[in-house]
């Protein structure tokens, strides 16, 4: 999705955060367009499977899959 | 002794002299003072030298060490200090125009532990804004020139602590490292770098950082030095609760043990992606020397390392947290480069950020599976060698590619250093060749948790063999 300066304003004015110029947000519009690719891979991957505790050793039992 | 074969020795090389009362700690910082003001105008490596207070400290250890007070081997030694470290009475910049008169009221926990030691701090040395960088280009206090070639950078973000050992102004530095902070300068300058498992040192006492993945680190001209460095440093600490209450155990005895039978894994992926030839085959002749010491040499895969691009996405979240309290009141007093990445990264969504942790945990989990098949990974630190001061552009195999100071990008300077701040690994890098310009290569070697004791042992053998060890800059001769 194509990140624009208009919907950068639109989100500091719906969720807050720190204001920012003109001329800051035009800067920002680059740098936000590669965190929203990244965050369109992370959307994209199934991480259901990655759990907060896991087991080390296999001959312990069964690992995770 | 001259002044000039003071500087040249090494922590291991000048203990035993100022134990037996042969050297004096003020001839030796005298020494050192005398190298920092000869170098600064060349290097700009510090940020405040402490001429009268390392006089006055070493006044102290002098007459103490006569009493009878001798404090282990680094009593008496001359040292500097990233000036991202909080130093009791002594403004503690960051590197920063909004912290330039910052004056801390207590020591950093590095800080305390190494005047407990009994080290001399003769300087606060230069950085990175911030720290938030790998290049060491400061716009407030100047860049820092990195001592093999004074036109290049040294590394970030600090490079001064790096400039500063390899050029025998300081015996060793005390820098942090977020994102490969402590290891890209060691590499860039010819130096060791470590970097403990995350919870080995205690971080108490850096400035405005993330909460994820900051460590505390030394930079020093040997192996052991570097040994003698974390038994100083490492332990837990009540202040801190992100340390870990485990056993230390004594690094300097354990460095001469063979590493005959070791299992070294070698990345088949990700590592080598981008890495320069000449750096490439130094990295294999390293890797083969370690072979011949006995090891064991296998190839390893970490398939997730393909997402380690949005893990690097997430921490931005964590950087502009660290700063939005200061970005409130001083925006005007940031770098514009700076100011816009941190105002960016408020954009990250909860969401994203929590996957991204998950993403991490992903990464941590491959490398607790393989490293139960090996027990180092051997790796190059740096993938290509340090560019020129100002340049946009990295030299790779003789083609120029565009570089990325820091941030998500396509060739990014911790790209092979900031993946042991997502698993907290403990990781060294010791230095393994030059390159036809004469720029240092760094071997990075990653262990276990909790096991840089063996990471010490298998750099200190490598060390021995190699003949890089010590290696100085010509700018010291």
């Amino acid at each position: 999705m194509p990140v624009t300066k208009e919907m950068l304003r639109a989100m500091l004015e719906s969720l807050g955060g720190l204001d920012m110029t003109d001329d800051e947000l035009e800067k920002a519009v680059p740098q936000v367009q590669i965190y929203a690719d990244q965050a369109a891979k992370l959307q994209a991957l199934d991480l259901s499977e990655v759990y907060s505790g896991r087991l080390l050793h296999p001959e312990e039992g069964t690992t995770r899959s | 002794m001259t002044t000039e074969s003071l500087n040249l020795l090494t922590i291991t090389e000048l203990a035993p002299l100022i134990q037996s009362r042969e050297v004096s700690p003020v001839e030796v910082v005298e020494a050192a003072l005398a190298q920092a003001d000869a170098l600064q105008p060349v290097l700009n490596s510090f940020i405040t030298l402490l001429a009268d207070d390392a006089r006055r400290d070493a006044k102290e250890r002098e007459q103490a060490i006569k009493a009878g007070d001798y404090r282990g081997p680094l009593d008496g030694i001359p040292i500097g200090i990233k000036d991202n470290l909080a130093t009791k009475g002594i403004r503690t910049t960051v590197g920063s125009k909004v912290l330039r008169d910052y004056v801390p009221q207590e020591d950093a926990a590095a800080v305390e532990a190494c005047r407990r030691a009994g080290a001399i701090v003769i300087g606060k040395e230069n950085l990175h804004e911030f720290a938030a960088g790998g290049t060491s280009e400061n716009p407030h206090y100047g860049a820092v020139h990195n001592p093999w070639d004074i036109e290049r950078i040294p590394g970030g973000s600090s490079g001064g602590g790096a400039a500063n050992v390899a050029a025998r102004v300081t015996h060793a530095s005390i820098g942090t490292d977020l994102a490969g902070s402590v290891r890209i300068p060691a590499s860039y300058c010819g130096v060791v770098g470590l970097k403990a498992t995350f919870g080995r040192v205690s971080q108490r006492g850096i400035q405005v950082t993330s909460h994820n993945g900051d460590h505390v680190g030394p930079m020093t001209r040997s192996v052991a030095d570097c040994a003698i460095m974390l038994q100083v440093l490492a332990g837990n600490d009540p202040a801190d609760p992100s340390t870990v209450p485990v056993d230390v155990p004594d690094y300097l005895s354990l460095l001469g043990q063979s590493i005959g039978g070791l299992r070294i894994g070698v990345p088949t992926n990700y590592y080598f992606d981008m890495v320069d030839d000449e750096v490439d085959a130094s990295i294999r002749k390293a890797i083969s020397s370690l072979g011949e010491l006995g090891a064991n040499v296998s190839d390893v895969e970490f398939a997730t390392l393909k997402y380690m691009e949005l893990v690097r996405a997430g921490t931005g979240a964590d950087s502009f947290i660290a700063h939005e309290h200061l970005l409130k009141q001083h925006r005007d007093d940031y770098s514009p480069e700076l100011a816009s990445r941190m105002l960016a990264s408020q954009f990250s969504l909860g969401r994203d950020y929590a996957k991204a942790l998950k993403v991490q945990r992903l990464i941590e989990d491959e490398f607790a599976q393989v490293l139960q098949d090996v027990d180092i990974i051997a790796t190059p630190t740096m993938a290509f060698p340090p560019r020129r001061i100002g340049a946009d552009t990295a030299m790779i195999s003789g083609k120029e590619h565009p570089l990325r100071v820091s941030g998500a990008g396509d060739l990014y300077l911790g790209h092979n250093t900031h993946v042991s701040n997502a698993t907290g690994l403990p990781t060294i890098t010791v230095p393994c060749g030059l390159t036809s310009e004469g720029l240092p290569i760094g071997l990075q070697l990653i262990g276990r948790p909790f096991e840089e004791a063996l990471l010490l042992q298998a750099a200190a053998q490598y060390e021995k063999i190699s003949g890089w060890g010590n290696s100085a800059p010509e700018l010291t001769n």
